[in-house]
């Protein structure tokens, strides 16, 4: 007598995986990757992780189709698009960011969007998806950092926006030279979890 | 006939030199080896007493040697000893002149080692987090420093571990004092940029190279602990104060271990 559903194990089981992932390009980062610096920045694995997530496995809901396009009205288009972000990109992003010993608060809101944001971009159905998810992960980082500046200010940090535009480029030049690396196994992993989900 | 007798005696001669010479080769080998043995032993024995008597020439030396040292280290220590006496009289009468003049007492502070365990993987704090929490009594607000100088304050405690903000933190100020003119002011970080003393009046006599320490009279810091030195003096954009640029005592950027020094109040 199972306690769980075949689904439901499986689903722990792809929870559990993400959460292990996930803490790993955590630990990555403050062991390795912490030592080294371009112009005094360093890159940000847990971020890419968040925005390749979210390009990778893309939004649960279906793309409109050329009749929906043709039928519904331009509000609900906008609507549908707005929503068609990646949720598990989302989630991801609230994980990697409670990892953040921060004293102040900004990354659990600024990652769990940026995971959302990147599920508009589905890189799957493109040729040169590794390459392209370069410029990509260079976009994002600068969106990530815009808004830790952004939620910075509000709290009354000073020199936020300068201090922004010297980190804000050369992070997104390291975080986009390393998301090759993360996006080939994360896309292998989509595949063999969509293959296998079809055959079960 | 004479020629025929000696050759006899000839033949007999020789046998007798070759008796002789075997007879010698049979004894001289056996006593020329105990002769080497003994020579042997001999040399081994003087060359012996030669390193010892060496050695303990050697050793008398160094035994004078360390006489002399134990005498003047014994002297040092009695020095020091007195010294001590003398800085606990003094410390005895401050306390006593504090209370008669009605200002707080100096207390002892405790202070926690701590080793670093890693700091925070982003280009907006500059954070370290250490291997000591509430368990060892360290508290939000402690000063975190080296032999070398300030290294931050202490701003989020869990049990086992602790997050310190760096004095290269844009959040992180400190009350400091340019020690030649006594001069005291409040101390910000600006990142991998030296940190800056703002507000301080034109005219004042700063120069490049001025210690800056500790002003210490929030019960936070610990008081003249030494901060950095003075590395450049410009006008403010409005040209009404100056901006003092220090560099920092302490390299925040290479940290193994620190030390917790709990507030006064504690």
């Amino acid at each position: 007598m199972a306690v769980l559903s075949e689904r439901a194990r499986k689903r722990t089981c792809d929870v559990a995986l993400t959460a292990f992932a996930g803490s790993l390009a955590w630990l990555i980062q403050l062991t390795v990757l912490n030592n080294f610096s371009f112009q005094g920045v360093i890159c940000n694995l847990p971020l890419i992780f968040t925005a390749l997530w979210g390009s990778v496995f893309g939004s649960r809901l279906p793309p409109l189709t050329p009749d929906d396009l043709r039928k519904a009205k331009v509000r609900e288009i906008f609507l549908h698009q707005l929503l068609s972000g990646s949720t598990s990109g989302a989630l991801v992003g609230a994980f990697v960011g409670a990892l953040y010993a921060s004293v102040l608060p900004v990354y659990p809101l600024c990652f769990p969007v940026i995971g959302w944001v990147t599920g508009y971009f589905c890189l799957r159905n493109l040729n040169q998806e590794t390459l392209i998810c370069i410029p990509l992960v260079l976009l994002a980082t600068v969106a990530a950092e815009s808004i830790m500046a952004w939620q910075l200010w509000m709290l009354g940090r000073p020199d936020v926006f300068s201090h922004l535009a010297q980190i804000a480029l050369p992070e997104g030049l390291l975080n986009a030279l390393i998301a090759p690396f993360v996006y080939f196994p994360m896309r292998r992993y989509y595949d063999f979890s969509t293959a296998e989900e079809a055959t079960g | 006939m004479q020629q025929r007798s000696r050759l006899p005696i000839d033949s007999e001669s020789t046998a007798e030199v070759v008796f002789l010479l075997i007879l010698i080769w049979m004894v001289a080998g056996p006593i020329s080896g105990a002769v080497l043995t003994v020579h042997t032993w001999a040399s081994s024995l003087f060359t012996k007493s030669a390193h010892q008597v060496e050695s303990t020439r050697k050793l008398a030396n160094e035994v004078i040697e360390a006489s002399a040292k134990i005498k003047a280290l014994e002297k040092k220590l009695a020095d020091q000893q007195l010294e001590l006496t003398r800085l606990r009289e003094q410390s005895k009468d401050t306390d006593r002149l504090r209370a008669l003049a009605g200002l707080r007492a100096t207390s002892e502070r405790r202070t926690i080692a701590a080793d670093v365990i890693t700091r925070n993987p982003d280009n907006w704090f500059q954070q370290i987090t250490i291997d000591k929490g509430a368990l060892d009594g360290v508290v939000v607000g402690s000063a975190v420093v080296t032999s070398d100088g300030v290294v931050g304050q202490v701003v989020s405690v869990s049990e086992k571990a602790s997050v310190v903000r760096l004095l290269t933190d844009q959040d992180q100020k400190v009350g400091v004092l340019i020690k030649r003119i006594a001069q005291p002011g409040v101390l910000s970080g600006r990142g991998r940029a030296p940190a800056v003393i703002d507000f301080i009046p034109v005219g004042t006599s700063v120069d490049v190279g001025d210690k800056v320490v500790c002003l210490g009279n929030g019960g936070i810091f610990p008081t003249s602990h030494p901060v950095g030195v003075v590395s450049g003096v410009r006008r403010d954009a409005n040209g009404t104060t100056l901006s003092i640029e220090v560099r920092l005592s302490e390299n925040l950027y290479d940290l193994r271990q620190v030390v917790v020094v709990q507030p006064e109040s504690i």
